[in-house]
């Protein structure tokens, strides 16, 4: 208590320090005033009196300085001199302050906005009470590795949504879960008045409520008895929309909307600000509806994800031991569909990073190298100004000033300078990261939303500020105490004018060597980005996405009533839209290409292939007449679908789909044109051989698939291709109203011109590109700069001995070539132990590289070159100024 | 021969000091130890400042402006509650340690 006292004391004592001293100096003024009062009075002459006195008060000042050093903090006192004289350091020197501080600044700026990220993305709770709670549970298939070699197809299985016999089996039997819940993304369509509009929402069980630990604002959530086909007509709407169509007033419960085709009833409305942060459901839903709205009263199954709340103490594997009995008595029952079946329970904000953690770590690594090299880059500015200043420090060390002072002033200076970089730094962050969420794809980053500053940024950006200040300036403080390892102080004065210019020469060399080294291993992985990229653009689809136009459909009841089933409008709608001028050509299909994953289906049968054997599996497409002529995919064999095939059990495959079943046939026979393939009840007669297009992404392998006639396996998912004169969104409109024409009611999706769709498809590589590209653009910068300023100082520090050589006949090329050589000499170390940590580091890219090998010889020479290059470029110029100096000019200031 | 006043010793006069004669400035103190102990122990007055800074930064003695006997701006130094808490207690224990002392040289003396 007492040293608490005493703490506080002296903290104030910093602070009123001025002050104090006055009042101490009177004390003791008249401490000795009131002796040799006393003295006088015993008949001592007044000025024998004071002198006594003086005598037993002893040293005033050494009394004086002991109070002092009680009184405050001393160590603090001096930190705040040394940060004031920083400070001045800085503002005498604005071009010095400028240029540390905006280097700083990029190195902390990109440290923190990938922090900011990490942290939002990886670190912080999902925004529910409770987080910690949250868990996503999935059926875990049992799978036979030798069936799929593809791991990516086992992670699948191992992710596999529960349907809703498991969940209303694991909800009932539990003993670990407050609450589990189904959900999904669902986009309604919203008719009644005005324009067809399509609002974002979910479908959910009725245990969602508790799952997320929220509740509707006004009215209630859904009961179980809701999500049963036939009662499911009911819908939770949000705030905004609540105030949108409904004025904001409570009567608007029990009202109904007309949602995909059917009126719902409004049971209640979601709190203001509502969104549903779940993996692969972030958004701002506007309304929720029971999971039952998906269901039809023939199919009374469905599979969605599943999210689970757990009782307060339960681990994820309790619960998970838990769930796994529920399951085995459900294998027991329906062997066949659950047979082999386990659970897997894995924490929700694991769940939903995991697509993007290892990118995140690649980018954290990145930055940090972009740091390391910036603080090289200080490290040796700061010791080119502390051999400017090696004067004062000699004399400072003389007149007595501690090594421990010496080096504490230094670090000061460099803390002072990193923690303005710093908070520049997260300046430029934030701008930065707003910038870099508008441009990031929404499926890449989960939790974008979420990305903001918080305490734990504002943290890191001032730990990682210090440490950045304490990193530049260790050698600096070094190099500039070593005077004191001379003993007397005339060798102190002499050592510290000779040889921390000497020795800090090959420290400020060895820095820009690993300054080098370290953007090399950037360059190289931005290289290999760049390559794999240029690679993966250049992949022909096999398909034309120019001058076309896409947009999708949800089609409704009315359409399924239509005769065929939706295909009846679909060719209607094709025709008005076929009429437009300038329309080449129309069709469409239920699984766009680049865009959609459909799941694959199994279970299909091959004529005179036994039963029993392998498992055979294809991707099923719907697609109209038309469909393969819109996107030029040319025909190997047989003919394309006509309008007479609408109904017809026709089929074509493609040259994968022979390839892995057919493989006898050669390319001229008519295998395996009609040959029957039995998909789902019908079999299906071979009629034609398309070629391979790259139907899921340019990186990715083509898979066996089967096309048929649109109207003979109809599906509610419709998107239009439509190939036109001209530009493509010119004739959105057009098309607009064609539709319209047939529904006015028809909602439409995602009108954009085709070869967007193709550009979206490489987005997240792009993204990726664009980000290591700025960090190795960024190092690149920082260490052309490094360069300059090593061989500028290199040349200064040399210009007596250049002019010596000029006096005794070098010429301008012999000095070019010294200046040239030796900075081509430190380049070359540089680059070539960059490459050694880039063929040892660039593996953790491997999962990114599109047909690329993570050590690409000819990425790794194009690189050194390049870096070569700008290395020979930097420090051409102050070698260019070496060839100036005047023989004479140069001797006279030696 | 004068002593050196022990270090750690000086507190406790200053605070013994403060409580027998009531606020008193700094060189009164100073006197005042110097003629308790007859002027057998001697102080160099500058060191009665940091000693007398830590007792008030550790709530033990408070300090005022005054105006001294013959007229001298000074400041004067008293007791506070805490500071007597504190003088009584550690009078205790340094009454029991002395006697420990005295009856450990009597016991030895005795042999």
């Amino acid at each position: 208590m007492r040293a608490v006292r005493r703490m506080w004391s002296r903290l104030r004592g910093v602070f009123t320090g001025g002050r104090r001293d006055s009042d101490m100096t009177a004390e003791l003024e008249s401490h000795i005033a009131m002796m040799t009062d006393d003295n006088i009075r015993q008949g001592m002459p007044p000025e024998e009196a004071r002198r006594a006195a003086m005598l037993t008060f002893g040293s005033l000042e050494s009394a004086k300085e002991s109070v002092r050093d009680q009184r405050g903090l001393p160590w603090m006192e001096t930190l705040a001199q040394d940060v004031r004289f920083a400070l001045r350091m800085l503002r005498k020197n604005p071009g010095f302050a400028a240029a540390a501080m905006l280097t700083l600044a990029l190195g902390i700026g990109a440290n923190s906005a990938i922090f900011t990220v990490i942290n939002a993305v990886l670190l912080r709770p999902l925004p529910y009470p409770g987080a910690d709670r949250l868990v996503m549970v999935w059926e875990s298939k049992h799978v036979d590795p030798n069936m799929f070699p593809d791991p990516e197809m086992v992670k699948t299985f191992k992710h596999w949504q529960p349907d809703n016999r498991e969940l209303d089996r694991w909800s009932r039997d539990n003993r670990s879960f407050d609450a589990l819940a189904a959900f999904r993304a669902w986009t309604f369509s919203f008719t009644g008045s005005g324009e067809p509009e399509r609002l974002d929402g979910a479908l959910v069980t009725p245990g969602i409520f508790a799952v997320l630990g929220a509740q509707p604002a006004l009215g209630r959530g859904f009961t179980p008895q809701e999500n049963v086909v036939g009662n499911d007509r009911v819908a939770v709407i949000s705030h905004r929309l609540w105030l949108r169509r409904f004025g904001g007033t409570p009567s608007a419960l029990g009202t109904a909307v007309t949602l995909d085709g059917y009126p719902h009833q409004i049971i209640g409305v979601l709190p203001e600000g509502f969104y549903l942060h779940l993996p692969g459901l972030e958004v701002a839903p506007d309304v929720l509806a029971p999971t039952a709205h998906d269901m039809s009263p023939r199919r009374k199954w469905t599979i969605h994800p599943v999210g689970g709340r757990l009782k307060p103490g339960v681990s994820a594997e309790q619960a998970k031991a838990d769930l796994q009995i529920a399951m085995k008595g459900l294998a027991a029952e329906q062997p066949r569909l659950y047979g082999g079946s386990t659970v897997n329970v894995i924490p929700m904000v694991e769940d939903m990073s995991e697509t993007v953690r290892q990118a995140l770590l690649v980018l954290a690594g990145a930055s940090g190298c972009v740091l390391l090299i910036v603080c090289a880059n200080m490290a040796n500015l700061l010791l080119v100004r502390a051999i400017a200043r090696r004067r004062e420090a000699g004399i400072r060390a003389v007149l007595g000033a501690s090594r421990g002072r010496l080096i504490q002033q230094t670090l000061a200076e460099g803390v002072v300078v990193a923690v303005m970089g710093g908070v520049l730094g997260l300046v430029l962050a934030q701008v930065g990261l707003r910038a870099l969420t508008a441009i990031t794809p929404e499926a890449l980053l989960p939790r974008s939303n979420e990305i903001a500053l918080d305490p734990r940024v504002f943290a890191f950006v001032l730990a990682a500020s210090a440490l950045t200040g304490l990193l530049i300036a260790a050698i600096p403080a070094w190099q500039g105490s070593r005077a004191y390892n001379r003993e007397s102080l005339h060798e102190r004065l002499k050592e510290a004018s000779r040889s921390i210019a000497g020795g800090s020469a090959r420290v400020r060399r060895v820095l820009l060597v690993a300054e080098i080294a370290l953007a090399m291993v950037l360059l190289t992985g931005a290289g290999l980005l760049i390559r794999s990229f240029a690679r993966l653009i250049a992949v022909d689809p096999g398909f034309r996405a120019d001058r076309a136009l896409t947009l999708g459909m949800k089609l409704g009841d009315a359409q399924a009533g239509a005769d065929p089933k939706y295909a009846g409008f679909v060719d209607r709608t094709l025709d008005m839209v076929r009429r437009i001028p300038g329309v080449r050509s129309a069709a469409a299909t239920n699984s766009l290409p680049m865009s959609w994953g459909f799941t694959e289906t199994w279970g299909l049968e091959i004529e005179g292939r036994p039963a029993d054997g392998p498992p055979v599996s294809a991707y099923l497409r719907s697609v109209t007449p038309g469909y393969f002529e819109t996107l030029s995919i040319p025909l190997r064999k047989g003919r394309p679908f006509t309008a007479d095939d609408s109904g017809r059990q026709v089929a074509i495959v493609n040259e994968a789909m022979v390839r892995r079943y057919w493989p006898s046939a050669a390319a001229g026979s008519a295998e395996p044109l009609t040959r029957r393939v039995k998909v789902g009840e019908h079999w299906r007669e071979i009629v034609g051989v398309m070629a391979n297009i790259k139907h899921d992404g340019q990186g990715a392998e083509v898979s066996p698939e089967i096309y048929v006639p649109y109207g003979s396996n109809p599906s509610p998912y419709a998107s239009l291709i439509v190939r036109v004169d001209g530009d493509p969104m010119s004739y959105a409109s057009a098309i607009r109203t064609a539709i319209w024409t047939v529904d006015r009611n028809q909602a439409i999706e995602n009108i954009q011109p085709f070869d967007r769709v193709l550009s979206k498809s490489v987005a997240t590589p792009r993204f990726r590109l664009v980000l290591l590209g700025l960090f190795a653009g960024l190092a690149l910068a920082v260490a052309v700069v490094g360069i300059y300023g090593v061989v500028a100082y290199a040349v200064s520090e040399r210009t007596p001995e250049f002019g010596v050589r000029m006096a005794l006949g070098a010429n301008r090329a012999s000095i070019l070539r010294i200046v040239l050589g030796e900075a081509l000499l430190l380049a070359s170390i540089g680059i070539v132990l960059g490459l050694a940590i880039a063929r040892a580091t660039t593996k953790v890219l491997s999962a990114f590289l599109f047909s690329t090998s993570a050590t690409d010889a000819r990425t790794f020479t194009v690189v050194a070159a390049i870096m070569l290059a700008v290395a020979l470029a930097a420090s051409y110029i102050p070698a260019r100024r070496a060839t100036r100096v005047d023989p004479l000019a140069a001797l006279r200031c030696e | 021969m004068k002593t050196d006043v022990w270090q750690g010793t000086l507190a406790l006069m200053v605070l013994k000091t403060l409580q027998s004669l009531g606020a008193q400035h700094g060189y009164g103190i100073a006197r005042r130890i110097e003629q308790t102990s007859a002027d057998r122990l001697s102080i160099n007055h500058g060191t009665l400042y940091p000693v007398l800074l830590k007792l008030e930064q550790e709530g033990a003695i408070e300090s005022e402006w005054g105006v001294s006997d013959n007229n001298r701006k000074a400041k004067f130094y008293s007791i506070t509650r805490a500071g007597r808490k504190r003088l009584a207690a550690e009078e205790r224990e340094w009454r029991e340690t002395t006697e420990i002392i005295d009856r450990f040289f009597a016991a030895g003396g005795a042999s």
